[in-house]
């Protein structure tokens, strides 16, 4: 054999192997489609809650208390009322605590509550509460910023557990559906979420349909003590200058 | 004689359907999902409770049926329940919600389907537990059964997306393999070509160097210079060579 046909040789044992069959990948546009739907729906929720200062949600709300519970043998209670969620704009809940943005939930015969929360295009973040009682001083306060609802939520995942107070108050919230719901407002495109949790010896269920672009439109409230429903609460968006 | 075969048909298909009717002894279920033996749920409270009820098994396929029994005549619910289950429910996931009013433990939540195996025992054990206990805890019968519906709605929803989003992940995990057993085909088919394409010119090169060098064979005259012979200026033989740069020798 020449010996310049023995590189050439090798080179050919080297090649050659490389003419091997290709393995066979799965198509992959199923995966590719549900990943559009992913974004799709991300890229729609997008910015989640644009607020304005002066923005107001108005709610019809009822609320039932059963028999037995305000005081022993104390009527079914019964009453409706208008529930109004205004934004205020960036506001510090106490001295040392940063500016965040801010609800105030009023209703007619109740002291006013403040929402406090962190507001991004893409996501709402749970601060604290301060119900605006004389003698309240402090607000509830979360050292770290608990998720409430996000662009993109997908039916069948959960947000991060929320707990305080030591356990003492603990929140589960879990994407049930993304759904059209109907309220006195009009329809909305809206996720549906359940929260369950306690607060103290205290059990609460709440369902909330959060509409993107527009904020919370439906809930649905319910706490137990014990063996006992306490109360059921349901308000529905009626009117709102935010617009969708 | 014609009339009587098409009497008789006619019976026959009557008969059949009749049969299947009273294979289970409550009959054929209920187009609204709710079966209300005892008799309890308004007309008004009924539509509530049934649309979201038919709404979810239309657009998600989450079947929940209501079954309001007077009395589960010392039978443990859960198979009371299963029986309505296998006679009315065909979705991988679906649910009987029963209740029997006056019942302290009721109403009860009896998932079943091929898709429920797929949830964690302990998480199904709890959430059935939470969800049972709420409704319980209702102050009065079509309350109980409506917060039962709503509670077997959310969960068994919420397990059936949650299956479907694993399944994807296992599915954009396997194609994610996929892909990378391509390139790594594609890579080693590169490195192949690569390596003959540098090998061939190296091995050339070691093939000539080791022809250049390789020991003469016998037709090769190999290039040498013939001594100088008795101290002669010039050397014989085919190459005569004449030292020019130490002058001519003096002859001795």
């Amino acid at each position: 054999m020449k010996p310049t046909a023995v590189p050439f040789l090798v080179s050919l044992a080297l090649v050659v192997p490389s003419c091997e069959k290709q393995p066979a990948t799965e198509p992959s546009s199923t995966s590719t489609e549900e990943s559009v739907e992913k974004d799709a729906w991300r890229d729609a929720d997008i910015p989640i809650l644009p607020v304005e200062n002066g923005d107001m949600w108005e709610y019809e709300a009822k609320v039932e208390i059963p028999a037995g519970v305000t005081s022993r043998g104390a009527a079914a209670v019964q009453t409706s009322f208008t529930r109004t969620r205004r934004y205020l704009g960036k506001v510090k809940p106490a001295e040392e605590l940063p500016a965040t943005d801010c609800f105030q939930v009023t209703v007619p015969g109740s002291p006013d509550e403040r929402e406090f929360v962190e507001i991004h295009d893409d996501r709402v973040l749970l601060r604290g509460s301060l119900i605006m009682r004389p003698e309240t001083t402090r607000p509830l306060w979360y050292e770290h910023p608990v998720p409430f609802v996000e662009a993109g939520m997908r039916p069948g995942t959960e947000a991060p557990g929320i707990s305080a107070g030591g356990g003492a108050m603990v929140r589960r919230i879990q994407v049930i559906a993304r759904e059209k719901v109907t309220v006195p407002a009009g329809e909305y495109d809206a996720i549906r979420l359940l929260m369950t949790g306690t607060d103290g010896d205290m059990e609460l269920r709440r369902t909330i349909w959060f509409a993107p672009g527009t904020g919370i439109v439906r809930e649905e409230k319910t706490r137990y003590r014990g063996d006992r429903l306490l109360f059921r609460e349901e308000q529905s968006l009626a009117r709102t200058n935010v617009g969708r | 004689m014609k009339l009587f075969q098409s009497l008789l048909v006619i019976l026959l298909a009557l008969a059949g359907i009749s049969a299947a009717d009273t294979d289970f002894e409550y009959g054929s279920r209920p187009p609204n999902s709710v079966f209300d033996a005892a008799g309890v749920i308004p007309p008004e409270r009924l539509k509530e409770i049934s649309e979201p009820l038919v709404r979810n098994e239309k657009l998600e396929g989450v079947d929940i049926v209501v079954v309001v029994l007077p009395s589960l005549a010392g039978a443990p619910p859960e198979h009371v329940a299963r029986q309505f289950s296998r006679a009315w429910c065909t979705s991988p996931i679906h649910a009987v919600v029963l209740h029997v009013p006056g019942e302290k433990f009721s109403p009860w939540i009896v998932p079943d389907g091929k898709l429920i195996d797929e949830v964690h025992l302990d998480v199904r054990s709890r959430s059935i537990a939470d969800a049972q206990k709420r409704a319980m805890r209702e102050p009065d019968d079509i309350s109980k059964i409506a917060a039962a519906a709503v509670e077997a709605s959310d969960m068994l929803r919420y397990w059936l997306a949650n299956y479907i989003n694993r399944a994807e992940v296992v599915k954009t995990e396997r194609v994610k393999m996929r892909l990378d057993l391509e390139r790594d085909w594609h890579n080693r088919k590169l490195y192949r070509v690569l390596a003959g394409a540098l090998l061939v010119p190296l091995l050339l090169g070691i093939s000539w160097l080791a022809i250049g060098f390789r020991p003469r064979g016998a037709r090769l005259f190999p290039d040498r210079r013939p001594p100088r012979r008795l101290g002669a200026p010039h050397a014989g033989g085919n190459h005569a060579e004449l030292d020019l740069g130490r002058g001519i020798p003096k002859s001795s």
